[in-house]
């Protein structure tokens, strides 16, 4: 990580602090600056570019209170909630959803997500893949493969951002990583606070001396290299050109440049860990920050949102948590999809929001629900999916998929499709130089119903 | 959110409103009226000034969130109980006095005597213990409970402690033995709100089976000293699915309940009945506490809220 001062800026948590860029694992893996120009002008400047905001509910989200009630079920298994109509016949989901169900004809329910390898961990959700027995160089993530095969759509911004904070669980906490890739690729963490190195001193508005910073990044290289603690620095090296001299990402993290009715609207939440402790905030700046960088040039957003790994009392129960957590997510996610529509970019940007696994049928002794890799849900929206439909089901106590089970991957290949990627074709080397396809494409393929 | 005059025999007055960035588990006002406390999931209990909510200090130290904040009897400390299993003493600063263990998990509840040093915490481990918050030791630990303490209560002359939880079961402790004095059984569902009148001749207990039960226990020449199921006085039914916390007002005319979707229902003692049932929270109501002159009323919420309240009779 590099970590550059720079002017005075309120970033989207809300603190107002001196400013700064965290540089790490940059996206445009062995561009030079001309070819970062060139992407750009190959991009156009318009912004317009396909791109992906992934939302990780951490935790685990409890599938029968969302988006796949069970009235009939016993009422040790049924739940708290209500389910209402939506714009969608015969779609029902929560009460506590009424802004999602009247723009339900613009989300694709997906009620039957199946393969959950049952980690506590963002893992599955970033790369669409198992943790074990990964490939040299490990799994990457959506956002490091957007960056490969993409790189930037705009020079000064990275393909792939992680908004997630630190947290004490880090398998939450982690935005998606690079994996065989390289780390050329791996996302720009601004709210991670994990600068491992820092250019201290230098600021942006002393960036017009590229003189001095080429001697600082020198030193860094150096530094570098004796640590072993970089690769790709050519790559990285760019990069922090490429950022420094543009203020594109800083702008668009400064959420108090943006029309304070509109950071209403997405509800602006609360930047500190949600739950336990020990996971994201309900933060929903991030959904704003997210369309920002969108606009900006970046490719893919995670973000972290809320702690929904709900095991009961004394931790609030599950419907506890979920009165706290489902208003809010309400909130921020139909706003964020109602800017972007309003913004015209519905249909370039694909929003994915899952978590890894769904939550037992039967409420425990506490309140809570516990782990159930079984079934899990998924939204989309956006990204030109045929919108306004659920696909899949589960049997009547929401204990797995009765029809149309939808695997993970078959969710990143709809998503590699949205971005103009064909999963038949696409292959990236793994570091033992075995060419890797992005999904298993011999048993999975974008869902037919969306695409 | 005020009540109407003539819609309804109680005056709800919204005064102010305090925050935890995470869901709030207790509120307690001092003896004094000054302050009240509050205990939050954010891992930190704070001290407010009841004259305009102004925050005066938060007691941060404790590993997990906090199930329970109250004044000692004289006023000039505060206890906590946490899920880290700890029961702290501080000083009205914030200064730490005394850090107390021996739980074996979670504390779901603690409660403060309003005469003498008691201090009890109860919790996952199926255990009440006692305390002594003037010389911030060990008294007894209190065991036979059959599932995880949710709640507790002294009685005001400090004899008999008052222990609910998980097996839906009342237990009446006699303070002076440390022994069991007798079982109250009839919720079904967890025990979640348990106190008793300030004249001492009422328990009230709050469940998760969504009712408030009225217990008579005017002394003890009055019951048969046996451990015993006994039924309650009365049995009513809260229009909250279930209830989660439950106080009477400093004269004993009213009980306060707090219970889920944020439902806050008063009722008066003398007849039963309900005077004021409405939503008032976003979450479950955690905890509901008069101030001592009767006139205002705190509510607190997972919704992360306290809402202190002027609260009267209508003319």
């Amino acid at each position: 990580m590099i970590e550059l001062l720079g002017a005075k800026h309120r970033f989207c948590d809300g603190v107002s602090r001196r400013s700064f860029l965290k540089i790490g694992g940059l996206a445009a893996g062995g561009l030079t600056l001309p070819q970062l120009l060139r992407a750009e002008s190959a991009g156009g400047s318009s912004g317009r570019h396909k791109s992906v905001i992934m939302v990780f509910l951490s935790g685990g989200p409890p599938h029968q209170d969302m988006f796949d009630l069970k009235m009939e079920a016993p009422v040790e298994i049924r739940g708290e909630f209500r389910p209402i109509a939506t714009r969608v016949p015969g779609l029902e989901i929560c009460e506590l959803f009424p802004r999602m169900a009247a723009m339900s004809d613009r989300l694709a329910v997906i009620r039957s997500v199946v393969g959950s390898e049952g980690r506590h961990a963002s893992f599955q959700c970033m790369t669409g893949r198992t943790f074990d027995r990964q490939p040299a160089g490990g799994w990457p993530s959506l956002g490091a493969v957007v960056s490969k095969l993409q790189g930037p759509a705009r020079t000064g911004t990275p393909a792939f951002v992680g908004l997630a904070p630190k947290m004490r669980t880090s398998t939450w906490a982690d935005p998606g990583q690079a994996g065989f890739v390289g780390q050329a690729h791996a996302p720009f963490t601004p709210n991670s606070g994990n600068a491992d190195l820092a250019l201290q001193g230098i600021s942006i508005d002393k960036l017009s001396d590229r003189h001095g910073l080429r001697q600082r990044l020198d030193q860094l290289k150096r530094i570098a290299e004796v640590n072993s603690s970089l690769e790709g620095f050519d790559a990285y090296n760019q990069q922090a050109f490429g950022i420094l001299t543009s203020s594109r990402v800083a702008d668009a993290l400064d959420l108090e440049q943006e029309d304070p009715d509109v950071r209403d609207r997405y509800g602006r939440g609360a930047n500190v860990p949600a739950g336990y402790g020990d996971a994201g905030p309900l933060m929903n700046d991030y959904f704003l920050a997210a369309r920002r960088l969108i606009e900006a040039g970046t490719r893919v957003v995670t973000l972290a949102y809320g702690r929904w790994d709900w095991h009961g009392r004394p931790h609030g129960t599950n419907f506890e948590n979920a009165r706290d957590h489902f208003p809010q997510l309400d909130q921020g996610l139909t706003a964020l999809l109602e800017d972007l529509r309003e913004r015209g970019m519905d249909q370039d940007v694909s929003v994915l929001v899952w978590g890894e696994f769904g939550r037992t049928p039967r409420i425990n002794k506490n309140g809570g629900r516990d782990h159930w890799p079984q079934v899990a849900c998924a939204l989309l929206a956006g990204g030109g999916i045929r919108a306004g439909q659920v696909i899949g089901s589960t049997n009547r106590l929401g204990e797995h998929a009765k029809d149309r089970p939808v695997h993970f991957q078959e969710i990143f290949a709809t998503v590699y499709h949205n971005l103009g990627i064909d999963i038949n074709q696409a292959t990236i080397k793994d570091w033992s130089g075995r060419p890797q396809y992005l999904v298993d494409h011999s048993q999975y393929q974008p869902l037919r119903e969306l695409v | 959110m005020k009540t109407q005059p003539g819609s309804s025999p109680i005056v709800l007055e919204p005064l102010f409103s305090v925050a935890h960035p995470n869901a709030i588990y207790g509120v307690a006002f001092s003896p004094d009226g000054e302050l009240f406390a509050s205990a939050s999931l954010d891992n930190s209990a704070r001290i407010w000034r009841v004259s305009d909510g102004s925050l005066a200090t938060t007691l941060t130290g404790h590993g997990d969130g906090v199930a329970f904040a109250g004044f000692t009897a004289d006023g000039r400390r505060i206890v906590t109980a946490s899920l880290d299993r700890s029961v702290r003493i501080w000083n009205r600063d914030g200064g730490l006095v005394a850090n107390l263990s021996g739980h074996q998990d979670y504390l779901a509840c603690g409660t403060v005597s309003a005469r003498g040093s008691w201090i009890a915490s109860g919790g996952f481990d199926k255990l009440v213990r006692l305390w002594d918050s003037q010389s911030a030791s060990a008294v007894a630990t209190l065991s036979g409970s059959e599932d995880s303490v949710q709640c507790l209560g002294f009685s005001a002359d400090a004899q008999w402690l008052a222990s609910g939880g998980d097996d839906a079961t009342i237990r009446i402790w006699e303070l002076e033995t440390r022994s069991l004095f007798r079982k109250l059984t009839g919720h079904v569902g967890a025990v979640e709100g348990l106190a008793f009148s300030p004249s001492g001749g009422l328990l009230a207990s709050a469940g998760a089976d969504g009712t408030l039960r009225l217990w008579s226990f005017s002394d003890r020449e009055s019951v048969t000293p046996a451990v015993e199921a006994h039924a309650p006085l009365v049995t009513l039914d809260s229009s909250a699915a279930k209830l989660k916390s439950v106080a009477f007002s400093p004269d004993g005319a009213w009980l306060a309940t707090g219970g889920t979707e944020g439902r806050l229902e008063i009722w008066q003692v003398s007849d039963r009945k309900p005077l004021l049932a409405r939503n008032v929270h976003q979450n479950t109501i955690y905890a509901v506490a008069f101030h001592p002159d009767g006139r205002r009323l705190a509510t607190a919420s997972y919704d992360r809220s306290i809402h202190v309240w002027n609260i009267f009779a209508s003319e």
